[in-house]
């Protein structure tokens, strides 16, 4: 059961290069059939440099290179009885391919509800690329059942 | 794609609805690997059931990934300020999943004018499984 | 006489056949319905006309082996009327074929359909159906609850029907082990076994005519031919197949006071053809 004092650990930093073939694969995914986030020449005509990151997969290079039961281990929580409980973006500026994103990620808070039957870990990762700018913040809760 | 523009939108105004195909396992086969989120709870039957789950269920991410498409097929995604949800239900194989967003204010800050939207997506009964917000830059 | 007034009766499948007529004569008797059907436009129907007949009813559209039906079905009839006391589980379809044909598509369709969407209704409406007993015995008030599952006179062996005769012999199973898990909670768990009712899934084909229905995106063959229909009709000690209207009343006299004492068992409904 996760405690109070878990609030400002940092849970370590992650690098990660934006693929091409990964933010194809995920508009595929996920419907989305706009060329602006397949077909580089629409995105170069829409303003990007090259395909822009889809608003929630930002969340999805963050988990990379994390070992998700290893983090639930932290808190004490098992993958099996977990539930993802809320999700926040902050957008500063686009992420494209070829961008090398760092998430910084601490536990920003620690709750639980019904009598502790619902024990919530809520984390902070910050964004920045290559070029030490802010991208974006990114928070998520997940709920332990 | 014709601009939204700041002055044309009212308070009240629906933005166009999403409406996607009902879940599959395809669905979320396709999802665990393209968004690298492999939990077996959500592509593992067998596993599902040993989380007495009766059946695997939806990434919560899938239908928030449905959100930001209902506000990318309305505006250019550099206008997104920030996104933000609670997941309220599970989206379970077979829903069909629907995104409806309100505009409920209409405001200026940081030198630009923006709206909040109340954000949502349903299956094909009406329950809600993800309830937000976004905050919207328009020219 | 207004035997179930204020009971809150939940009856899947009860857009056409059988469970539309069990629907009615419930209402008719004052239960307040949750009609089910796969389709909405006869469940909505079946609504009106009970509520054209000074009845109560809401719909509650899908099919029952959805994953989330069980809850959601469970929760139209407590949002809408708060408590459940009757619970018909009726729907059903068959799609036959020898078991050398047989497909595990074929075979987990009508299982799902017959046995694991009872099963989970069931479970789903426990916690609801305990906390109400546990209410009506803290005040010295005994209240009998009813469940039917409808089974067939296949659960006895029909050729082309591995897969529905299992169904139907494994809901006889569950029938008689409810009757003694809730026999504390005052629920009267029984099954009704139906012979030969005349339904859209029984109805008589001319010649080497076919008749489909549409089942979730599968169209399954339906329909008896006129010949085995008229030699079916010659082993009726009663002469003629059962009507839906005469299915629905064999399921309903169980729901009624009279039928208290009576649980665990099933019913066979076949004008004296068929026994279990």
């Amino acid at each position: 059961m996760p405690d109070r004092s878990l609030i400002g650990r940092s849970l370590g930093e992650t690098t990660v290069e934006v693929e091409k073939g990964r933010l194809r694969f995920f508009a595929k995914a996920i419907g989305e059939t706009d060329p602006v986030y397949t077909d580089e020449a629409a995105a170069k005509a829409a303003g990007y440099k090259s395909l822009p990151v889809p608003p929630t997969f930002l969340m999805c290079l963050g988990g990379e290179g994390r070992d998700l039961e290893e983090q639930l281990k932290i808190y004490g929580f098992e993958v099996a009885r977990i539930l993802h409980a809320e999700q926040a973006f902050d957008y500063h500026k686009p992420a494209v391919a070829g961008d090398v994103l760092t998430f910084s990620t601490s536990v920003a808070d620690v709750y639980e509800k019904k009598g502790g039957a619902l024990q919530f870990v809520v984390t902070q990762t910050r964004v920045t690329n290559q070029d030490g700018e802010h991208i974006a913040d990114v928070r998520s809760a997940v709920v332990q059942r | 794609m014709t601009q939204v523009q700041y002055s044309s939108v009212n308070v009240g105004d629906e933005i166009p609805l999403l409406k996607e195909k009902p879940v599959s396992r395809f669905t979320l086969t396709l999802y665990a690997g393209a968004s690298g989120d492999h939990n077996p709870i959500h592509i593992d039957l067998d596993f599902a059931r040993k989380a007495r789950m009766p059946d695997v269920f939806a990434h919560g991410m899938l239908s928030a990934a449905y959100l930001g498409r209902l506000l990318t097929n309305w505006v250019p995604q550099r206008q997104i300020r920030n996104f933000s949800m609670r997941f309220t239900g599970i989206t379970q194989l077979g829903n069909v999943p629907t995104c409806t967003g309100k505009i409920v204010e209409k405001f200026e800050a940081d030198g630009e004018k923006r709206v909040r939207l109340q954000i949502r997506c349903s299956n094909q009964y009406g329950e809600e499984k993800l309830a937000g917000e976004a905050i919207v830059a328009l020219p | 006489m207004r035997k179930l007034e204020g009971k809150v009766a939940l009856v899947t499948g009860s857009g056409r056949g059988i469970g539309r007529s069990v629907a009615h004569q419930l209402a008719a008797y004052g239960a307040k319905v949750v009609v089910n059907d796969l389709d909405a436009a006869p469940a909505d129907e079946v609504v009106r006309e009970i509520r054209a007949q000074g009845g109560e009813a809401v719909a509650c559209v899908g099919s029952v082996t959805a994953v989330d039906f069980a809850d959601r079905f469970v929760r139209t009839a407590i949002e809408n009327y708060g408590a459940i006391d009757i619970i018909i589980n009726n729907a059903g379809y068959t799609w036959d074929n020898v078991i050398q044909k047989m497909s595990d598509e074929q075979w987990y369709a009508i299982i799902d359909c017959h046995l694991t969407a009872p099963f989970r209704i069931l479970r789903a409406a426990q916690p609801i159906i305990s906390a109400q007993a546990k209410k009506e015995a803290s005040e010295g008030r005994e209240v009998f609850r009813k469940v039917v599952n409808i089974s067939s006179v296949a659960a006895g062996g029909n050729a082309g029907q591995t897969n529905y005769s299992s169904a139907k012999a494994g809901i006889i199973g569950m029938t008689k082990t409810l009757a003694r898990e809730w026999g504390r909670m005052k629920v009267n768990v029984n099954a009704v076994a139906f012979g030969h009712i005349e339904t859209r899934l029984t109805q008589a084909l001319a010649g080497g005519a076919s008749k489909t229905v549409n089942i979730e995106g599968r169209e399954i063959k339906v329909g008896i031919q006129q010949s085995m229909i008229d030699a079916a009709a010659s082993v009726i000690p009663l002469g003629r197949p059962g009507t839906p209207d005469e299915a629905a009343g064999s399921v309903v006299m169980l729901c009624l006071p009279e039928a208290n004492y009576v649980s665990g068992q099933t019913v066979v409904c076949g004008g004296g053809f068929g026994s279990l």
